[in-house]
């Protein structure tokens, strides 16, 4: 590491702990005054309260300040943009070359293995997550789930979504990680397949493998990648339609003057002051 | 090996990108991706160096045009008038006292609290539109909240870059965009319980531009006492976003901007925005790479539009859509041709990149000259023309008498006729023009407790049970008005209706109760009432003004009520 990079993390990193420490002491110091008792929040009651953490923002704000100085006087290197390509389009491309069925039997269960784990895993996370939507919409629709008292339903809809929700979670960070490390030995069985066997005429086995029954989703794909400006034309006419009839009946049914009579008014808990 | 070489850049595992393209475009790799040398800048450079991106540019442009009432930040008041009837495109509250249109949000969960009353077709449609034409580019070029996010983040601090853990999170912002904005509203609605949810708990524009803008002038010293739980909680939260901000790329549009979840359903077929030329695209990744949003691919539902793949790219596969009319096209490719075609290919093509770049440059031109002027006008309009929210004539502190007005008085079935037998309440009521009752609340000739609610506001319906209580303890001695906006007949604040019908503690409290019910009259300006004005009325809601015997202010307050508040100045002036 050269000295100016060493200089640039040291700063960064100082920098990042006062910009953690200054937030925590601003809300320490609103809860603090808010602990203090009927009616707190006065102009003297903040000012005090903020005052006594002026120091550490002065600070912050003079480093901020310092690491301009700092780039003029010794410039930080810009890193490399290093492009990544989805291992899964890598894979995809391949088998347009080296079709699976020309890789020894061995070669073939070590891939199909990887195949049937994602899809196992993708199965799950598919029935995990339509389950904890139901759950989800079932609670929501549950009359009372709603109660009089709107900060109780928020707090409690929140964490009862949050335990319904918890699941796919779970399992898509899981994925994250599995699929990472199966496309990982996917990619090496089929590079060593493809070593290991001896290729034939490569046109006649891309035109095979093209004629290998695509699924139906690849169908799919295929067909609106064909007319795919016509679809996105007809989506947006369709959506325009929409939008200019909503726009004049809103208009007719007053819906300018409702907007304007809300936001003439200030409503003071709705924007967070109570 | 021989394999290697015939192999396209996809089925190669690269770890560096230059070994992808290379094949392609080699020139243009070494001019995207070189890193600059270390070199001391001068100051000059360095000048140049952090000169704004044109983006940057139009951020501020759109934060400042949507913002224009800046008198507004010294005076403390903000705006009123009918540009608020629009709603701006990006996430800005109306409640900044710079801000001149309506926030789609906000707009959107406050009809949508209306749900069983009326429908949200105009808010849908505006945000149908704005999503049609712009998509997520409203985030990525317009939205001023946005830019604050991207300010914050040049801090130097570490940062944390996107992953797919960052990716996963990307999609709380749709869990929260049906609680929080679609379902919360209606059910409350349904029980005519004003509430926007995403506004009142997790919106930290509206803390930051709304309520710390307003509340940190000294006219509106008074609306202090309202802080509480609430506020303190939305603070919190509102430093969090900040400090988030400055260690992760759009901390909250990324995970929590339900308006940036409606806008990514448009982006695929949206009119503006960032498109991939597919077959020039070698799929060699630096534009995933370089982007600091969570996209899989350019122009996904996360995609901001904000161009920076557009340089990195080296095919320049990734345009604006729309940008070929004004791009000039490339030099051609004449081998093949004869030297005689070669010559002519090459003159047409030049004639067409001339024509190209006075088509651009004319372009530039009328835009520029059109912003100027549009900035410019709502500048001088809304710090010069606009005359300021309307004020009392007359004076509104404890100590002055208070200006006398007569107003309609209702119940719940509507207005009240003559022989009502509401006017046995108090003094002041008479029978007006229209043949209906009205009343004046300083000619009671008792303690006078003025409220000043609506059926909209969610801190006056908290708060009103407590002056009913008033009223009922001190029947007799004092005399309980409340005045709704002036907008109590419409639609969605059907006052009547929500006197005979809101149920508090399982019983129907309005109904037979001692208070007096009035309606407000609307002032010159619209969706201003006049006799809020005259008392003093600052915009925000609610408010109460008690007056003595003899019309004569005794207590004043810019913020929400307890029934201890009230009977402390009811002891204190027997």
């Amino acid at each position: 590491m050269t000295k100016a990079k060493i200089v640039h993390l040291v700063y960064e990193i100082v920098l990042g702990l006062l910009a953690i420490a200054v937030g925590i002491c601003f809300i320490v110091s609103c809860i603090s005054i808010y602990q203090g008792g009927d009616s707190p929040f006065t102009r003297d009651s903040i000012s005090a309260h903020f005052q006594a953490i002026s120091i550490p923002v002065y600070i912050f704000l003079a480093l901020i300040v310092g690491g301009v100085v700092l780039n003029l006087a010794c410039p930080k290197e810009k890193k490399r943009n290093v492009g990544t390509v989805d291992k899964a389009l890598v894979l995809e491309n391949l088998y347009k070359r080296f079709p699976l069925c020309q890789a020894s039997e061995e070669k073939q269960q070590q891939i199909r293995r990887q195949h049937y784990i994602r899809m196992t895993l993708s199965i799950v996370f598919a029935v995990s997550l339509i389950a904890s939507i139901i759950f989800c919409l079932a609670y929501l629709l549950d009359p009372n789930s709603i109660t009089e008292s709107p900060n109780e339903t928020v707090i409690k809809g929140v964490l009862a979504m949050l335990i319904y929700l918890i699941v796919p979670i779970v399992l898509s960070i899981v994925m994250v990680f599995v699929f990472k490390s199966s496309y990982e030995k996917e990619l090496a069985f089929l590079k060593s397949a493809m070593v290991e066997s001896k290729k034939a005429d490569p046109v006649s086995k891309i035109a095979s493998s093209k004629e290998e029954g695509r699924s139906i989703f690849g169908r799919a794909k295929a067909f609106f990648e064909k007319h795919r400006k016509i679809i996105i034309l007809v989506l947006q006419l369709v959506v325009l339609t929409v939008a200019l009839v909503l726009l004049i009946t809103g208009i007719i049914n007053g819906g300018v003057q409702s907007v304007l009579a809300k936001a003439n008014k200030l409503c003071q808990e709705c924007i967070g002051i109570g | 090996m021989e394999d290697e070489k015939i192999v396209s850049p996809l089925e190669q595992e690269p770890t560096d990108a230059t070994a992808v393209s290379a094949e392609n475009t080699e020139e243009k790799i070494e001019k995207t991706d070189t890193p600059p040398k270390k070199k001391r800048k001068s100051f000059k450079e360095w000048l140049i160096s952090i000169k704004p991106s044109k983006r940057k540019l139009i951020q501020l442009y759109a934060a400042v045009l949507t913002n224009a009432h800046l008198k507004g930040f010294v005076t403390g008041k903000f705006f009123v008038g009918n540009t608020k009837g629009v709603c701006a495109p990006g996430l800005n509250c109306y409640s900044c006292p710079g801000a001149v249109a309506a926030c789609p949000l906000g707009s959107l969960q406050a009809e949508l609290n209306a749900a069983n009353k009326s429908m949200a077709f105009y808010v849908v449609a505006i945000i149908m539109l704005y999503g049609l034409i712009l998509g997520r580019t409203i985030c990525g070029w317009l939205c001023p909240f946005g830019l604050i996010q991207e300010l914050f983040h040049k801090i130097k601090t570490p940062k944390l870059k996107k992953n797919k853990l960052t990716r996963i999170l990307s999609y709380l912002k749709y869990p929260i965009l049906i609680f929080f904005v679609v379902v919360i509203p209606i059910a409350y609605g349904l029980r005519n319980v004003p509430l926007p949810a995403f506004c009142k708990y997790i919106c930290p524009a509206g803390t930051l531009e709304g309520a710390v803008a307003l509340l940190s002038n000294q006219v509106n010293e008074s609306q202090l006492a309202n802080l509480g739980p609430l506020f303190t909680w939305k603070f919190a939260l509102m430093v969090s976003f900040i400090v988030g901000s400055i260690f992760i790329f759009r901390f909250f549009c990324r995970f929590f901007c339900p308006l940036g979840a409606i806008y990514g359903f448009f982006n695929k077929f949206c009119l503006l925005g960032v498109k991939v030329d597919k077959p020039k695209c070698t799929n060699c990744g630096l534009c995933v790479s370089k982007c600091q949003m969570d996209i899989k691919h350019v122009g996904d539902h996360e995609c901001i539009s904000c161009g920076e793949c557009i340089d990195v790219c080296p095919t320049k596969a990734i345009t604006f859509k729309g940008s070929k009319f004004f791009l000039p096209p490339d030099e051609i490719d004449t081998s093949g041709m004869s030297e005689d075609e070669a010559k002519v290919a090459k003159e047409e093509n030049e004639i067409k990149r001339e024509k190209t770049k006075k088509r651009a440059k004319v372009f530039k031109i009328i835009i520029a000259s059109v912003m100027a002027v549009v900035m410019a006008g709502a500048l001088i309009y809304y710090n010069f023309i606009y005359e300021g929210m309307p004020t009392a004539q007359l004076g509104t502190d404890v100590g002055d008498q208070a200006p006398s007005m007569s107003l309609d008085a209702i119940d719940e079935g509507g207005y009240l006729s003559p022989d009502s037998q509401e006017k046995d309440k108090a003094q002041g009521f008479v029978e007006n023009e229209n043949g209906y009752l009205s009343f004046d609340p300083t000619k009671t000739g008792k303690l006078t407790i003025i409220n000043f609610w609506g059926v909209w506001c969610s801190g006056c319906v908290a708060e009103l049970p407590d002056f009913n209580r008033i009223a009922e303890d001190y029947k007799g001695q004092v005399v309980v008005v409340a005045i709704h906006t002036s907008d109590a007949f419409t639609a969605e604040n059907d006052a009547p209706n929500y006197i005979k019908d809101h149920v508090v503690g399982g019983e129907k409290i309005y109904l037979d109760s001692e208070m007096i019910f009035l309606v407000d009259k609307e002032s010159s300006v619209p969706g201003v009432d006049q006799y809020y004005t005259d008392l003093g009325g600052l915009g925000s809601y609610p408010m109460t003004v008690i007056v003595d015997e003899n019309g004569v202010i005794v207590a004043r307050f810019d913020s929400s009520v307890h029934y201890d508040d009230l009977k402390a100045v009811i002891e204190a002036s027997n």
